[in-house]
């Protein structure tokens, strides 16, 4: 049985990446508990809206947990309290107690500016991947299915790696403001699989100075990165591809 | 150069720096381990890291190995904060799965440098630094194990000598698995395996360390036994020696009192609390033969 819950929500404010910005309070009434946290939103912004306000902005697309877009620091967790494994569109507020205080706050990372109140650029991801996430393909005639071998164990972790959505939650949980579990995924996806070999170690290292110079931290290995990940990523892609990058960089 | 200008090979100068210096410190904790058990051992080690060709190079080659790591650190830590951007979280949850001692490393070094400057400063200064400088000191340079006596004989320096070692535990706790995995050599399996191997090994390492301050301050170290009675009973197996030092009634333990005054007990209070005309004894305990020296002298 749905139950009704009222609370206090405070949310970022902010005007653009220069912008010093701050939190706005709302207290919202009954609101049911089996509302997603963006649903929820939109009803506070359908309030704002009726009330003349300008509406809180947010990033969020596909609703279901696979696009990547939502990004949300909810309570203090990037994606918020759900359980392991989804996103802030598939928190419900069910997880809340009634007469809580929810404060909702944009990915904060150098790495991440803001657009606006709560939606950050995160950009930076896609030009990591320009600088190498790929694998250069010449088509031709299809394949047989089993010309490659590949173990399946092997197709199953590198599908593991594919499976991040590149949301950023691991910048926005690091204190270093790291981005290595995002680009480790991306270089282990390829590296695990024969296709992906002949242009390991170009990827690993391409990837790795497009990272360093759009300004992301040094990972320490908290681990606070893979304790958020949506996608369940985890530090062994991160020492996997510091092995990558670190037999490249010896057989120049 | 990828070493200084990547990230993760600035990380590799972490690691491998780090790693070597824990090497240093598991020859270090057995050298110090010496020191409990014979006083002679252990100042023939002090003499042969004296101010020697190669015990000197090698301890500069040491203090490349720290300053590389402290400048790296604070290189690291000032891009990290950079990166991290001016503006702060309102809320935070730390993951449980976070270590404490992972997330304060740099605070954690901190800590163990100072440690590091009062250790060099009690020891390291007034050893090899003297012995290169031809300074006279007391105790003599190669004495190493008169410098354990003199420097953990005070509370004081036990306390943070203690502190300083359970810096250094949390640092290493962290850092052993944090530099393999630097180097790439983890995985889902090895993660587990070098977290526990990491832990074991830095708490037995630490644990070596503990006992040098902890035991010469409680005096149970079994070597003070055979510096005290050296004449008496080095020689004799641990066990007869501790027997001899128990016989013995004198230790080195002055009995800081004045002896009796009474002319019959000849400055000697032979019962507990009483001296032998019958009158309170002024020491707290019973008197040692040391004070009846003091007296006949």
């Amino acid at each position: 049985m749905a139950k009704n819950i009222s609370f206090k929500i405070r949310y970022w404010k902010q005007n653009g990446p220069k912008d010093k910005g701050h939190f706005d309070e709302r207290e919202m009434k009954d609101i049911p508990d089996d509302t997603s946290f963006l649903e929820m939103l939109d009803i506070l912004n359908e309030q704002l809206v009726e009330e003349g306000k300008e509406p809180f902005v947010f990033d969020h697309d596909c609703r279901e947990g696979i696009c990547g877009m939502c990004s949300l620091y909810v309570n203090g967790t990037p994606h918020g309290k759900t359980e392991r494994g989804a996103t802030t569109c598939q928190l419900y507020m069910r997880r809340f107690k009634d007469g809580e205080t929810i404060t909702v706050e944009p990915w904060r990372s150098a790495g991440f500016p803001v657009i606006k109140d709560c939606m950050v650029d995160r950009g930076a991801f896609d030009k990591i991947i320009q600088a190498g996430g790929y694998t250069t393909v010449r088509t031709g005639a299809p394949q047989d299915a089993n010309a490659i071998l590949i173990p399946k164990q092997d197709a199953d972790e590198a599908m593991d790696c594919a499976s991040c959505i590149g949301c950023g939650a691991c910048v926005a949980a690091c204190k270093n403001g790291s981005a290595m579990l995002f680009v480790s995924s991306k270089v282990s996806q390829l590296a695990l699989l024969p296709q992906g070999r002949p242009e390991a170690a170009k990827r690993a290292k391409a990837m790795v100075a497009k990272m360093d110079e759009l300004g992301f931290g040094n990972c320490t290995n908290t681990r606070a990165c893979e304790a958020v990940c949506p996608k369940n990523e985890t530090i062994a892609n991160i020492a996997r591809l510091n092995r990558e990058f670190i037999k490249a960089k010896l057989a120049d | 150069m990828w070493l200084c200008n990547s990230s993760i090979g600035k990380k590799v100068i972490m690691s491998v720096t780090g790693l070597a210096l824990i090497l240093f410190l598991t020859f270090h904790g057995c050298m110090n381990v010496v020191a409990l058990f014979s006083k002679e051992a252990y100042n023939t080690i002090c003499e042969l890291l004296g101010a020697n060709w190669y015990a000197v190079a090698a301890t500069v080659a040491l203090g490349a190995l720290c300053a590389l790591h402290f400048v790296y650190a604070f290189i690291l830590t000032f891009q990290n904060r950079r990166a991290r951007g001016s503006n702060r979280y309102a809320v935070t949850d730390k993951p449980e799965k976070v270590e404490w001692a992972s997330q304060n490393m740099l605070v954690l070094g901190i800590i163990v440098l100072l440690g590091l400057l009062l250790h060099l400063y009690n020891f390291w200064y007034n050893m090899m630094f003297a012995e290169l400088m031809g300074w006279e000191v007391t105790p003599a340079p190669a004495d190493g194990f008169g410098y354990i006596q003199q420097t953990f004989s005070c509370w004081v320096y036990v306390v943070i000598y203690v502190i300083w070692l359970l810096a250094i535990w949390f640092h290493l706790t962290h850092g052993f698995w944090s530099a393999i995995q630097t180097l790439g050599w983890s995985g889902h399996i090895w993660f587990k395996r070098w977290r526990i191997i990491g832990i074991t090994y830095v708490t037995i390492v630490m644990l070596m360390f503990l006992a040098v301050p902890v035991m010469f301050f409680t005096k149970t170290a079994p070597s003070l036994c055979c510096a005290q009675q050296t004449e008496q009973c080095c020689g004799m197996e641990q066990h007869e020696c501790e027997k001899a030092c128990a016989d013995a009634a004198c230790t080195d333990e002055a009995c800081a009192c004045d002896p009796c005054t009474c002319d019959s007990c000849d400055g000697n209070c032979k019962l507990e609390g009483q001296c032998e005309c019958g009158e309170a004894c002024p020491c707290e305990g019973p008197c040692t033969c040391q004070d009846k020296k003091d007296s006949e002298g």
